[in-house]
């Protein structure tokens, strides 16, 4: 259930099928199809008695999961393969919400375990429907420019104003930012962990747990900053980029949909909760006296007014811009001439200072060539991510049992006479242990002794 | 009704107190330096002429370009809305209300970060890279003082954890959350707010390409921020709030 689900050490298959499946095929694998692993450890966990240390284990997996998922998708220059990353790091969000909740089972904490459970089983959801939004205007930047490559992608904005607008929503809901939906889910982790840090059994686990998970958010952030910024802003980087076309209405609907969706839960969480509620006593039948947080209407109302506020902000600040004089020119900065966009910021650059800080995870492959001479003639420096798990871990593994396999194949050639020897051998073996230790033990049962 | 009139005096508060920090910060300086210094009103004549002036923006650039400072505009002033001050009650409070406040200025960063990457610039994407990156650390310290407060209040709102003094461990969470507010608010060491040179690239690189009134509300939601890292250092690590319980004012 944990490698369907694409927990950490057994995410193996998943971005490369992810991100190699049609896009809208890689929006049902990654929103959807692998929940099924999460649906399966919920069903279970909820009727079969768990081990003692079970939840430790589930809330560990989770958080070795929603980092190293992060910090590998921070490293990734195929935007599909990062975003299969991603589901790999919310996979993890949800295993910490479940393995706190069972965590709280063993130890009877109803009022701080119905609230993790429900903010996972609302991130299972949110991721769902952020998720498939995200594959859905990647697939529509494959469709438009025939390339996964981001470092030649950009300024996609002008041509794809809608993609880029439907994208932008689902990168602020999937970093975790009010006012939208993942904000909702993980806030409602948030709570069940403070909860659980309020108790003396408990604390150990959830204060790493709350800081961990306050990293991935921030990391999360940071990639989709890299990704909105070098996809959709600044200057195209090819021409496949530069001659783009906005996906037909066929495709930007269902992009409408669900980011209408996203908004709906950031807006109004406390409408969602009664299907979260009857999600968690399903789970635990005892928990049906949890009362909806209060708290969850008053963020609702917060994330109204900073949409009015943040809409109405900004339209003040364009209107006021445009009424004092506007005027396009080059990008300024200091005083560049001629800015070209090979000059642009790329996403390795923009990754560098964190894949630098998780190299010891990611093991990335770089080939450099430094300037030498005075006057160089070339230099380049090139940094490549794998799926170090597969390739450095797994793979090796693999071949060794191979090799190995190939050496014990020899024995099995068709030549029946040799069968026969090993056949006698064998006998011979077993003969000369019977009577080396059969015959010097004890004898416990046979004909009785006259 | 006098909900709503507290709430408005609140955000005139926050909005006209913000950029008086900056210019005593700079008075500061300059006095110990042995200068004479910039007035102390310095900011609010910047901000007015500002306003006043027109915008010159990238070629390259979307509308995300405006609504970016914008957003991060409203954001840092809904984070500083939310803070209590001192034995006044925050305008909304509820368990939770931190966590949205971390978040707030979250949000003010992924706002900053895409307008700053809406040039096309070396320069600027460089800037927004650090931000990003270093804001990891930062909100892993500040999420580390907030369990430090929640745990000792045994309370998520924060009205009721800024109320106490921080006990014996103030000396420890003051030093933590004002080198935060160092590395968030680009003080020395981690930045220059004077400079925009190579070494110090972080904040002012940007918002180089930022002019007339979006660099007048990046600056201003710089001194929003500013104040509001300085407000809630002071309330964690001084026993300032009323701690007596209250009645929930929210509708």
């Amino acid at each position: 259930m944990e490698s369907k689900a694409g927990l950490f050490p057994l995410h193996i298959w998943l971005p490369s099928a992810h991100a190699n499946a049609p896009s809208h095929v890689s929006a049902i694998l990654s929103g959807v199809a692998i929940k099924l692993g999460i649906y399966g450890l919920v069903r279970f966990s909820g009727w079969l008695p768990m081990p003692v240390g079970a939840g430790e284990v589930v809330v560990g997996l989770g958080l070795a999961s929603a980092v190293l998922g992060v910090a590998f998708a921070l490293g990734q220059h195929d935007l599909k393969r990062l975003l299969a990353y991603h589901s790999v790091e919310n996979i993890g969000i949800i295993l910490i919400g479940l393995g706190l909740t069972l965590i709280a089972t063993t130890r009877g904490h109803a009022t701080w375990g119905a609230l993790t459970l429900a903010g996972a089983l609302l991130h299972v959801w949110n991721h769902g429907l952020f998720k498939s939004l995200l594959f859905l205007g990647a697939g529509s930047v494959l469709h438009a420019t025939g390339t996964r490559e981001m470092s030649r992608l950009g300024g996609l904005w002008r041509t794809m104003p809608w993609t880029a607008a439907f994208f932008a929503l689902g990168a602020v809901a999937i970093s975790g930012l009010p006012p939208l939906n993942g904000f909702v889910s993980e806030w409602l982790v948030y709570l069940g962990m403070f909860g659980a840090v309020n108790q003396p059994t408990t604390v150990t686990v959830a204060v790493p747990a709350i800081i961990l998970l306050a990293m991935t958010g921030a990391l999360a952030l940071a990639c989709f900053v890299k990704v909105c910024g070098v996809v959709f802003l600044g200057a195209a980087r090819s021409p496949e980029a530069a001659g783009a076309h906005e996906c037909a209405v066929g495709m930007r609907v269902p992009m409408g949909v669900l980011a209408a969706a996203c908004v709906a839960i950031g807006l109004a969480p406390a409408l969602f909760w009664p299907a979260v509620h009857t999600a968690v006593t399903a789970w635990r039948g005892t928990w049906t006296n949890v009362p909806t947080p209060a708290s969850l209407v008053q963020l609702g109302w917060v994330h109204a007014a900073l949409v009015v506020a943040g809409v109405g902000a900004a339209a003040g600040l364009g209107w006021k811009a445009r009424r004092g004089g506007w005027r396009r020119a080059v990008t300024w900065d200091c005083g560049y001439a001629a800015p070209t966009a090979r000059m642009q910021y790329t996403a390795g650059s923009f990754a560098g200072i964190l894949t630098e800080w998780f190299a010891w995870a990611l093991r990335p492959e770089r080939h450099v060539h430094r300037p030498a001479t005075t006057f160089p003639p070339h230099a380049r420096f090139e940094e490549h991510t794998p799926e170090t798990v597969l390739e450095r871990g797994i793979e090796p593994c693999a071949r060794g049992v191979l090799r190995l396999a190939a050496v014990v194949r020899r024995l099995q050639h068709g030549r029946t006479h040799a069968y026969v020897l090993y056949l006698f051998i064998g006998l011979a073996a077993v003969a000369v242990m019977a009577l080396a230790w059969g015959g010097a033990g004890p004898r416990t049962s046979g004909t009785p002794q006259p | 009704m006098t909900t709503v009139l507290e709430g408005l005096l609140r955000l005139g508060v926050w909005l006209l107190a913000a950029p008086l920090l900056p210019g005593l910060i700079n008075k500061v300086k300059a006095w110990m330096a042995g200068r004479r210094g910039p007035p102390v009103l310095q900011l609010y004549y910047d901000l007015a002429k500002l306003w006043r002036k027109g915008v010159v923006v990238s070629t390259l650039a979307s509308p995300g370009f405006v609504a970016g400072p914008a957003v991060a505009w409203v954001a840092v002033l809904g984070a500083a809305l939310l803070l209590p001050l001192g034995p006044l009650d925050a305008l909304l409070g509820f368990p939770g209300d931190v966590l949205l406040l971390i978040y707030l200025l979250a949000l003010a960063r992924f706002a900053t970060a895409w307008a700053a990457l809406e040039t096309g610039s070396a320069f600027e994407g460089m800037g927004a890279a650090r931000e990003v990156s270093f804001a990891v650390l930062a909100e892993a310290a500040v999420i580390t003082a907030i369990l430090t407060l929640s745990w000792q209040s045994r309370s998520l709102s924060l009205q009721e954890m800024l109320a106490p003094s921080a006990g014996p461990g103030m000396v420890l969470l003051a030093v933590g959350l004002f080198t935060v507010l160092l590395a968030e608010n680009c003080r020395v060491p981690f930045d220059d707010p004077n400079t925009h040179l190579e070494l110090t690239m972080i904040h002012e690189v940007m918002v180089l390409d930022h002019s007339g009134p979006l660099l007048a509300a990046v600056l201003h939601g710089a001194a929003m921020k500013l104040l509001l890292f300085a407000a809630l250092l002071v309330q964690a690590v001084l026993p300032l709030g009323d701690s007596r319980p209250r009645r929930r004012r929210w509708p």
